[in-house]
Formats: structure tokens, C-alpha cells, sequence
């Protein structure tokens, strides 16, 4: 068994109501992802020592899923709404326009300077914002709606957010 | 603890405690849709003007329609007058209608008076606005009445689940139980991963106790245990509403049955997904929920037999447990959810009839579209179907109506350029556990390159896919593509 660090008893303490055996997996991987914002080797370990489970186990239902990562998040993360509203309003161009600004490859890749990553965020609805990106701060649980844009807007964004010069214009709410 | 309440009838005794007097009021319609367009601001401003007057601003929901936001409601007894697209002046137009002068009064432009929206947007989110509204009646009344006749009420009325298989709730419920395992459980489906689908989310976060007395009728026909509300990791506002009503309705005595002067002895868990289309098939949600990889199981055994942690499992969709609070209704609607996108200048969450009463063409019009200006409606996302203009005056129907989702396409839209979106989107989303879906979706999109040439392979993969998938996702990739195909066969022509 791992020594206890710090570290570790931190993360256990997240976690320490939740009962082997009663399907709480997500909840914890939740927890730990809300908290640092990703999940540490070291954070699967302790899920699955606590939860009684192997950490094969762990990974193996935690990466299936799209919303868990495994290495710290960016700085800033652009979540680019995939919904048919948008579609049809071109949020294709405007995810390519954004992806070749951040010089990425595609969604869910980051800059080499792990300051942006885009990815793949789902409709909730908002379509009379259509096409509209979410600007997230995962670490300050901030997000910031960005709506009606244009593929020169989008740009536009996109350069400001490359050159951390980025100033909240939507609606800020926290997540 | 809550306290024994006299002699007084159940609801009465709920409604002494919760409900205020009703008052006049101006309903901000935040939510999702509200908060995405700062909506609060003109709240705030609406009460700066008011002063003292504030405390006569409520902050609501959405009341279906987003494309209003930001917008506010004047609700003075059945009077209800809504202000859409809120600016600066229209909030001086709001104060003024609500302090006497509204001008000429209009017919409230919402959706579902009736239905299982009716309470949507129009309630603060309190036990006590929601009881004034008309909430947890049917339970009461259920209580009346045996397990049995309950079942029975509900396969006349013909309820049939919302998640788009439209299988009867009564059977499902009878199968369970009738199971000899005491212990069964109630999953409640509210993943809702299909792209253009929002209804659940936002039935949750405007009336989550319509899905509380659905989840009690339900424990009270089938007896469950427990029961698991899985939902949406995104749909992060849903599931605070539906915790703080969880909590409020816990307090008041409504889900330990003690205002009924019986013990429901049932425990109510919320757990959140983490994404993947595949999620939202039942079984999967099984799966996740056991903290196994969210892969889909082999049937049989049916839920209703083995399902979640091996007990005989009913997995309900959120809409079709919010249904079952109108078996009583005289007669009870015959609606269904409709997430609304696309070209029309008005989308958002419609509650339409399915009686008869609604053509495809009336659902366009609704939203503000002229009809004859649309080429065609992608019904059912992914899993769906094309619907071509020619078919507009058709009736709406249950079961060409999926899970809800319907994007209107206007005469300009690529219709080839769609399908090969779906088809990609169902590669993608594929979990890869069953061979026909995992390789079926990806040969499936690389022939979609040359329909012209391929016809007759896509259609031969397309009835392997649909006869040997392991679930849904890969059982019904192929339906938007052979529908394409069938209806816009010239717009592939060129490839």
C-alpha cells in the first residue's frame, strides 16, 4: 500500500462518505475532477483503494466517459456547442476558424502551451443563441456564454484568448 | 421531524402550511436559456424601479420558450402577458403593465396551459408555489386507490414512455411487479445525450416536483426500494433544482409519505452522467451507475428481471413519469415534449398534441416559420428520420416523434452534408463493445463518401447493423441515412 501523503489523504477526505458497493464511482470522479479540475494517477488509486475496487476498473469506466480528463486542464477551455441549431447557423466554420487560430488539430487538443483547449460541448438549449461557444475556467468553475457569432467574431475570440487577452462579453455564470 | 397535522385532508394540511396568498407578480424568466442572455440584469432593474415594490418580482424558469429570452412575465391572476427580448424600455413597459396599464391584453402566447408544462415558468420554484399550482393532487388521489387499479388506469389512458420507444408504462410497471424480488428499483432516465434534445433538462429545472409525484404514483403502483435519478453531467442547473426539490419536498413529509400517514420507506439518489450519447440506452445507464464501463448489457434478461445491482429495475424516461401525473386529467393530454430548433424564428421546448389535432406543418407555423419556405424536418437526431416537405400535413404521431428533437431545414440546407454529420456522430459515439456497431459506423461513413456506387452495400450494412447491434445506437444508425436516401435521393446524385 502507497504511503498516506498529504496529497492523498486530501483527496480521500473528498470521498470519505461515499460507501463501497452503492454505485458511487461517478460521484466520486466528480468530486476529485471538481476539485483539481482533472484526475491525477494518483486520485485513481485513491478512488478505487476506497470504493474497494481495482484501478483498472477506475480507469477503464473513467475513460470511457467524454467529460473526465486525465492531465490538468487548460487554462482556458472553449466548449463549442455541437447542437443542429448551431449547425445550421455554420458552427462548423467557426470551430475550424477557431481550431486553425489556436494552431489545433482538432477538438480536444491544446495548445503547447497548455493555456487553450477546445472540445465538444452538448446543446442545452440555448439555440436562440445559435451558434453560440462556451468560454469555461475549469479550475474557478467560471463559464462565459458567447452567442450569435461569426466566423470573424470567432476569430476575433480566438486571438484575444491565444493572447490571454480575453475579456468576459457573454454572460458569466458559474458551473 | 415533521409534525403530525391535525385532522385536515392531507393536501389541505401541505397546502395551510406552504401556500401564500396569491399575489400579483412579475415572473424573470432565468434558467438555461435566461441566464445565457443575462436575464437577471432586467430583473435587477425591474426591481430598482419598483422599490418597495420588489419583493413582487419572482425569478422563474423557462417557460418553453427560450427564443424570447431574455423575458419577463406579468402574471396577475389568469391574467399573463410576456415581454420577449427584453431591452432597457421593455422594462420600463414591463413596470408599467404590472402597475395597471398593459395596453390592450393579449392572449398569453405559451406553451402547454395544460399538460405537463403547465406549471413551467410559472412557478419560483417553492414547495408552496408549486402546491398552489396544482402539484402532487394526482398522487393524493392515487392513494385512494390499489396498485392494481392504478396499472389498470394507466393502460387505458394508453400511456406509453417518452424516451422514444413508446413502450407501455403499464406493462413495464405490471412486469416489475410482479416479480417476486421485494426489492426493486426505479431508474429514472435524464442522461438526454441526443444533440438538439433539451426537454428533460428543462423539465427539471422548471418543475421538478412534477417528476417527484410521478417517481411516488409510480412507487406506489410497482414498490420500489430505491430509486436513481440519473442525469445529465452538463445539465448542471437541473440537478440543483432537482435537489433542492428533493429537499423540500423531504421536509415537507411529501417523499417519506409521512403527510399521508404512511412510510414510502424509499431512498432517492441523483447521480450525474459524464457524457457519450451511448449513456442515455438504458442498460448502459445500468452500467454507469454500478461504476462498470458505460457499455450497453445483452437482453434478455429484461431491467424488469435483472437490472440494476441484479433486481428487477423499471427505467423510466423524466418525461414519461411527468406524464403519469395526468392520468386523472379529464381527459388527460395526449401531448408529448418537442425540443424545437433549427430555422423558425421562435425555438425552443413546445408541448404538442398528438391527438390528431397537430400536422407537421402547424408544429413549423407555431414556431413562426412558414412551412412552405422548409424543405424538410430531421426528427430524432441521430437515430432519427428526415420528414420531406410533402409529408407536412401529416398528423404528428408518438412514434415517428422519437425521443423529440426536431430541426427544421430550410431550402438551402445540405441534406448529404447532415446525414454524413449523423453517421459521423454515430462513429464517434459508438462504444465500440458490440462488432456490427463498432465497425458498422465507420464502414457506414466511408461509404456515404460514394452513395452512387454503394448504394446497395449501404443498404445490405445498414439491415446487419439494424438486425445485430447490441443496442440502439448502432440499431438505428442507418435510419437517417436510408431515409435521406429514400426522400432526397437527387441530392446525392453528384457523389
Amino acid at each position: 500500500m502507497p504511503l498516506e501523503t498529504e496529497a492523498r489523504a486530501e483527496i480521500r477526505s473528498l470521498i470519505s462518505d461515499l460507501e463501497p458497493d452503492d454505485g458511487k464511482l461517478l460521484d466520486a470522479l466528480h468530486r476529485v475532477q471538481h476539485r483539481y479540475g482533472y484526475l491525477s494517477n494518483e486520485a485513481l488509486e485513491v478512488i478505487a483503494e476506497h470504493l474497494e475496487m481495482f484501478p483498472s476498473h477506475v480507469y477503464g469506466a473513467a475513460s470511457f466517459y467524454d467529460e473526465y480528463r486525465f492531465t490538468p486542464p487548460a487554462s482556458t477551455t472553449i466548449r463549442w456547442c455541437s447542437g443542429p441549431a448551431c449547425r445550421l447557423e455554420n458552427s462548423n466554420g467557426i470551430r475550424d476558424a477557431m481550431l486553425a487560430v489556436l494552431d489545433l488539430n482538432e477538438l480536444g487538443d491544446r495548445t503547447d502551451d497548455n493555456q487553450v483547449e477546445m472540445i465538444n460541448g452538448q446543446c442545452n438549449g440555448a439555440c436562440e443563441l445559435a451558434p453560440l461557444i462556451w468560454i469555461e475556467k475549469q479550475v474557478e468553475h467560471k463559464r462565459d456564454v458567447v452567442g450569435k457569432l461569426s466566423v470573424a467574431k470567432a476569430i476575433e475570440i480566438a486571438r484575444a484568448i491565444s493572447k490571454s487577452e480575453y475579456i468576459e462579453e457573454g454572460h458569466e455564470t458559474a458551473f | 421531524m415533521v409534525k403530525k397535522m391535525s385532522t385536515l385532508h392531507p393536501m389541505a394540511a401541505l397546502r395551510t402550511k406552504y401556500v401564500a396568498p396569491p399575489i400579483p407578480r412579475i415572473l424573470i424568466h432565468r434558467g438555461t436559456a435566461g441566464d445565457a442572455v443575462g436575464v437577471s440584469e432586467y430583473g435587477d432593474r425591474i426591481r430598482d424601479i419598483l422599490g418597495e415594490k420588489a419583493h413582487f418580482v419572482v425569478d422563474v424558469c423557462s417557460d418553453g420558450a427560450n427564443w424570447a429570452a431574455p423575458s419577463a412575465t406579468v402574471a396577475q391572476g389568469t391574467f399573463m402577458r410576456r415581454f420577449e427580448r427584453l431591452d432597457l424600455n421593455g422594462v420600463d413597459e414591463v413596470v408599467e403593465c404590472f402597475l395597471g396599464d398593459c395596453g390592450d391584453a393579449e392572449k398569453y402566447a405559451g406553451t402547454g396551459e395544460k399538460g405537463i408544462t403547465s406549471r413551467m415558468g410559472r412557478n419560483d420554484g417553492s414547495l408552496g408555489d408549486v402546491l398552489s399550482q396544482g402539484a402532487y393532487i394526482a398522487l393524493d388521489r392515487v392513494l385512494q386507490f390499489s396498485p392494481e387499479e392504478i396499472i389498470s388506469r394507466l393502460a387505458d389512458i394508453g400511456l406509453t414512455g417518452r424516451g422514444g420507444a413508446h413502450f407501455p408504462v403499464s406493462q413495464k410497471w405490471q412486469f416489475a411487479r410482479a416479480h417476486a424480488d421485494q426489492q426493486k428499483i426505479l431508474v429514472v432516465n435524464a442522461e438526454e445525450g441526443e444533440p438538439g434534445v433539451f426537454k428533460d433538462r428543462h423539465m427539471l429545472e422548471g418543475d421538478p416536483h412534477r417528476l417527484i409525484e410521478g417517481i411516488l404514483i409510480a412507487h406506489h403502483s410497482v414498490g420500489f426500494e430505491a430509486v436513481y435519478i440519473y442525469v445529465n453531467g452538463q445539465a448542471k442547473q437541473a440537478r440543483l433544482s432537482l435537489e433542492k426539490a428533493l429537499l423540500d419536498a423531504a421536509q415537507a413529509g411529501i417523499t417519506g409519505g409521512e403527510c399521508w400517514e404512511r412510510n414510502f420507506q424509499l431512498t432517492i439518489n441523483v447521480r450525474s452522467g459524464a457524457g457519450g450519447y451511448v449513456c442515455g440506452e438504458e442498460s448502459v445507464i445500468l452500467n454507469s451507475i454500478e461504476g462498470k464501463r458505460p457499455v450497453p448489457r445483452y437482453k434478455p434478461p429484461f431491467a424488469t428481471d435483472v437490472g440494476l445491482f441484479g433486481k428487477p429495475t423499471v427505467i423510466n424516461n423524466v418525461e414519461t413519469l411527468c406524464a403519469v401525473t395526468t392520468l386523472f386529467d379529464n381527459p388527460p393530454p395526449q401531448t408529448k415534449l418537442i425540443s424545437l430548433s433549427g430555422d423558425v424564428p421562435r425555438p425552443g421546448l413546445y408541448e404538442v398534441p398528438i391527438d390528431g389535432a397537430m400536422t407537421w406543418s402547424g408544429m413549423i407555423a407555431n414556431a413562426g416559420r412558414n412551412p412552405q419556405e422548409i424543405k424538410a424536418l430531421l426528427v430524432g437526431g441521430p437515430s432519427g428520420e428526415f420528414i420531406h416537405f410533402q409529408q407536412f400535413d401529416d398528423v404528428l404521431e408518438m412514434s415517428r416523434l422519437g425521443a423529440g428533437g426536431v430541426v427544421v431545414l430550410n431550402s438551402v440546407a445540405d441534406i448529404q452534408h447532415i446525414t454524413n454529420s449523423l453517421a459521423s456522430y454515430n462513429k464517434r459515439e459508438s462504444c465500440g463493445e458490440c462488432t456490427p456497431c463498432r465497425e458498422g459506423s465507420e464502414r457506414l461513413v466511408n461509404l456515404l463518401a460514394n452513395v452512387h456506387e454503394n448504394e446497395k452495400k449501404i443498404y445490405e450494412l445498414v439491415e446487419i447493423m439494424t438486425e445485430s447491434s447490441l443496442c440502439q445506437l448502432g440499431g438505428m444508425a442507418g435510419r437517417p441515412v436510408l431515409s435521406a436516401l429514400e426522400q432526397f435521393k437527387q441530392e446525392f446524385e453528384n457523389s
